[in-house]
């Protein structure tokens, strides 16, 4: 302090510097800041801050985001349903180039966008599948589901009947109520009986099973309901039935013969008549 | 602005805000936290700030911290006059009067009101100029002349007692 005697008027600002100076060690130095500060902008990195953007592009990305989302819910649940009245067959190539022959009153939907990542199909009614080589391929009905990888089978899911043949390949076959399944080679039939459980027959002449397929109809002990009502498909005609239900029939026709050649056949080896009420509607008793 | 730029303005001001707020409370933790805070603060708002003087806003973040802070914490308040080599050989007599002095000085500063203080601190440790000072306290050029005699009143007096 080698000039305590101050001289007041002097330049403050000079004056100032006859002071001492203090200490100004930090205990933490700029560098060690600095590093705590990168880790922290790197950490607020890692959680991106909320970077406002004006409305436009905010709506922008918003309709964006809609757009896409409604483009992907569109490819992913638009639906093609095929449906065959009465009388007809239809054959349906899926996007894959697989095949599906369908039986007169029968539907099936699918997601055509949606086919190449999964291969789901419903089906009600009867239809014989010709499914190529791929990834995992199923058909869904009220009853049971069929898996399959690449092969030939035939599907049959009305009112409560369910059954499945497979003429190539393996089939799965799932039982929707008791999630019993088999797995089904050439020439093996599977039923979903009425409890849900599965029943398996080997050795069966998958023919019959597709011999719809060439206008045959190949009935072995059916119910005589099931008859008529395949015969009311395929002929797209109305039958009054009424007579003991369950009667049995075994046999076959093709759909050269008429209607009435059919309906005579088949009452002819039951023992039963029919009469014509109109174009469209027997009664058989 | 950059990670880079962003750097060299923390390499730029880093020092002058946080004796800034050290000139003003009196404790160098407090400063380096509330410098700390400043940047952290500057590099979140880098999407908002328009070109600008970023010196000033750095002063004007670090000064509402420090206000903030202040209320929060209890401030241990610490200036310590550092002795200057050249005036070590002299006799010990002197020596302890020297560093009696330097003590009461300590103390004056610590008990110099804080808007006194800080301009005389920047001024003294920092060489600011009346006009850089006036920028970053806010106040005219004329109310820093004024702290600055004031404040050379008062250390004059209490280092002469």
């Amino acid at each position: 302090m080698k000039n305590k005697n101050l001289n007041i008027d002097s330049d403050s600002e000079d004056e100032a510097n006859h002071f001492p100076e203090i200490d100004l060690q930090y205990t933490v130095s700029k560098e060690e800041v600095w590093e705590n500060l990168s880790r922290r902008i790197d950490a607020s990195r890692a959680n991106p801050v909320r970077v406002s953007l004006n409305p436009f592009y905010r709506i922008a990305i918003a309709a964006s985001f809609l757009l896409l989302l409604g483009i992907t819910g569109f490819l992913r649940f638009h639906t093609k349903t095929v449906y065959t009245p009465a009388g007809q067959h239809l054959t349906i190539y899926l996007p894959d180039s697989s095949s599906i022959e369908l039986n007169a009153q029968s539907t099936v939907n699918y997601h055509p966008y949606w086919f190449v990542i999964s291969r789901t199909i419903t089906l009600d009614g009867e239809a014989f599948f010709k499914v190529v080589k791929g990834n995992r391929f199923k058909v869904v009905s009220q009853r049971g589901e069929t898996i399959v990888l690449g092969t030939s089978f035939n599907i049959y899911s009305r009112n409560s009947e369910y059954s499945v043949t497979c003429f190539t390949g393996k089939v799965r076959v799932i039982s929707s109520e008791k999630s019993e399944r088999v797995l089904l080679n050439p020439n093996e039939q599977v039923f979903i009986n009425k409890d849900g459980f599965l029943r398996l027959v080997r050795e069966v002449n998958p023919q019959a099973a597709k011999s719809w397929t060439d206008n045959m109809f190949v009935f072995t002990g059916a119910s005589i309901v099931t008859v008529l009502q395949e015969i009311e498909r395929q002929y797209n005609i109305k039958i009054v039935f009424k007579a003991d239900p369950n009667l049995t029939y075994t046999g076959n026709f093709s759909k050269l013969l008429s209607e009435k050649e059919v309906l005579d056949l088949v009452c002819t080896s039951l023992g039963l008549t029919f009469e014509v009420r109109s174009d469209t509607e027997f009664l058989v008793d | 602005m950059t990670r880079e730029e962003f750097k060299n303005i923390f390499d730029t001001h880093f020092n002058s805000i946080r004796n800034y707020i050290y000139y003003r409370s009196g404790d160098k933790d407090l400063a380096t936290d509330v410098a700390q805070e400043t940047f952290m603060k500057l590099w979140e708002k880098r999407q908002e700030l328009v070109n600008g003087n970023i010196k000033a806003l750095l002063f004007k973040i670090a000064g509402d911290l420090f206000i903030s802070n202040l209320r929060k914490n209890n401030v241990a308040m610490k200036y310590r006059a550092i002795v200057m080599p050249e005036e070590l050989s002299e006799s010990p007599y002197d020596l302890m009067h020297y560093k009696e002095l330097l003590q009461n000085y300590g103390k004056a500063l610590e008990s110099l009101p804080e808007k006194q203080r800080s301009v005389f601190l920047m001024s003294r440790m920092d060489g600011l100029k009346y006009q850089e000072i006036s920028d970053i306290v806010g106040v005219s050029i004329k109310a820093v002349e004024k702290r600055m005699k004031n404040a050379l009143e008062y250390l004059r007096k209490a280092i002469g007692n």
